[in-house]
């Protein structure tokens, strides 16, 4: 109890003085660095594609399982509250399935992926790249003359990029079956009539900006995660802290981005919005 | 300026700080092609830093370092890893990738800086286990073996690529004095054989004297001692004579 007080007393004496705001500046800048730095030697070549593919195993068909049961579960939860908002209007059953995929492909579907993935994979790209620091593997590849930040940063931030719009996909038709699942038990709606309804007033741009724009989606997660990692303090407490940052962080900014890359959709393509 | 084409590695008056803590202070030293050069210190004296700073790994905040007549402290990225092409580095922890296989790990920096055929890196990586009497474990994960073996998987990797200059950080530290005295035959091999120049970081007189040409002692992060094992042996200051024959006082 104690040793919890100290803590807590020691943490928010450590956030509110002066030196926790020069932190955070260091922070800030040294990340604005390593997401230009990430940039430009993303479109560099030569890519690892070995290595590039090991990631994308590793963060996105790793990741399928999860976004297929989350996507089903969350497609139910969104059936049940478009009817339970729409029962007054009447007509109900045959609005779901229009609302539903049109709210998923554009705003459920990239937003629950991104969250789903920096909390799998942006906390197992942070942690590992800080282990890697800590245990000086890092040092390691460059001392045999292996550029450390194109092998471990750029793969896997590159692997976000493609994984996040393919399990974006895959989350959204997951969310469409689970709508469907919720039809079937409540209206006993068929598949055949369910899937005309879905894509009734859906069109391709519904679809693929939307999911194109999870790629942006990808970039963030990956390079928040591997920014905390890669440039972690070189203790135990370092790596903790690596994960759990990587989680909060890659998350605050999906939520953001989203909210923002939505809004420039909108302005930029009213034809969709609509 | 001109430097003398047979210096491996040279620093000149190198001062490096971490924070508000000064780890080195105008160190220099010149190790010639072909030598080995050791450093000596207590824990936490920077012979760490000054092995990382060799290679680039750490940047001095003054002075300047260079391998093969080569200024590092002014390289960018991409000239720092052709440099480190020449240099090998043997990690105090020994480092080796975790998360692949014993060969694997020699494997690796052929695969990744050499165009050579498989056959031939599979050939490279079979000499190596040898050489470092790890023949057998080839398929093992690095997590499978002692800290000794590990060591020594740390030499062959670093050896891959027949490195002209070794960095060796406290190889001897935590081994059986089976693997401790196969390091020191491989070492003296390396340098007498090979003419590979050697730049060693230990604590102990004891082991770096019959392969080392000079050794240094480090003290404070000042270079309180350099020479040949013989000069330093006779010398009179307290900390020197420590290292030299510590039972002796």
């Amino acid at each position: 109890m104690l040793r919890t007080l100290s803590t807590s007393i020691s943490n928010s004496q450590a956030l509110s003085g002066p030196s926790s705001i020069n932190r955070l500046w260091a922070a800030s800048t040294g990340f604005i660095r390593f997401a230009f730095r990430t940039s430009r030697e993303l479109v560099h070549p030569p890519w690892d594609i070995e290595e590039i593919s090991r990631q994308v195993y590793e963060i996105g068909w790793r990741s399928t399982p999860l976004i297929l049961v989350a996507g089903a579960v969350v497609g139910i939860v969104m059936a049940e509250l478009i009817w339970t908002a729409l029962v007054n209007y009447g007509a109900v059953d045959s609005v779901i399935p229009a609302e539903l995929s049109r709210t998923m492909f554009r705003q459920m579907g990239p937003l629950m992926t991104g969250i789903l993935v920096s909390g799998r994979a942006g906390a197992a790209i942070g942690a590992e790249l800080a282990v890697l620091r800590i245990t000086e593997q890092i040092d390691a590849l460059e001392s045999l003359a292996i550029n450390s930040f194109r092998y471990l940063v750029v793969t896997r931030v590159i692997a976000c990029i493609i994984a996040l719009p393919i399990l974006t996909t895959l989350m959204s038709f997951a969310e469409i079956g689970g709508g469907f699942l919720w039809e079937a038990v409540h209206s006993e709606m068929s598949v055949r009539l369910y899937t005309g309804r879905v894509f009734d007033n859906v069109g391709w741009g519904d679809y693929i900006l939307p999911t194109l724009m999870t790629a942006v989606l990808g970039f963030a997660i990956g390079t928040v995660a591997s920014y905390l990692g890669y440039t972690v303090e070189e203790n135990t407490a370092g790596v903790r802290r690596a994960s759990m940052h990587s989680v909060v962080v890659s998350s605050l900014f999906v939520i953001t981005l989203n909210l923002f890359l939505n809004q420039m959709m909108s302005f930029w393509f009213p034809g969709i919005a609509e | 300026m001109n430097f003398d084409t047979d210096v491996a590695i040279r620093f000149d008056r190198v001062a490096k700080s971490i924070g508000s803590t000064h780890i080195l202070e105008d160190i220099s030293f010149t190790i010639p092609r072909g030598t080995a050069f050791s450093i000596l210190g207590r824990r936490g004296t920077g012979k760490t830093i000054a092995l990382k700073l060799a290679v680039g790994l750490v940047k001095p905040d003054r002075g300047r370092i260079f391998i093969n007549q080569e200024d590092i402290t002014t390289l960018d990225a991409p000239e720092l890893l052709r440099v480190r092409k020449s240099t090998g580095f043997v990690f105090q922890n020994s480092a080796v990738f975790d998360s692949i296989s014993v060969a694997e790990n020699i494997a690796f920096p052929l695969r990744y800086n050499s165009e050579r055929p498989e056959r031939e890196i599979q050939e490279r990586v079979r000499q190596q286990l040898l050489e470092v009497g790890l023949e057998r474990d080839g398929d093992k994960m690095p997590v499978d073996l002692s800290v000794g073996m590990r060591k020594l998987l740390g030499f062959a990797r670093a050896l891959a690529c027949y490195p002209a200059i070794l960095l060796v950080d406290d190889p001897w530290n935590g081994v059986d004095s089976i693997t401790a005295a196969l390091i020191s035959k491989l070492l003296l091999d390396l340098k007498q054989r090979r003419r590979t120049t050697l730049l060693i970081i230990d604590n102990k007189m004891t082991e770096v004297r019959p392969i080392s040409d000079q050794v240094a002692i480090l003290e404070g992060g000042h270079m309180i001692a350099c020479g040949s094992p013989d000069e330093v042996a006779g010398c009179d200051n307290l900390i020197v004579r420590q290292f030299v024959s510590p039972e002796g006082l």
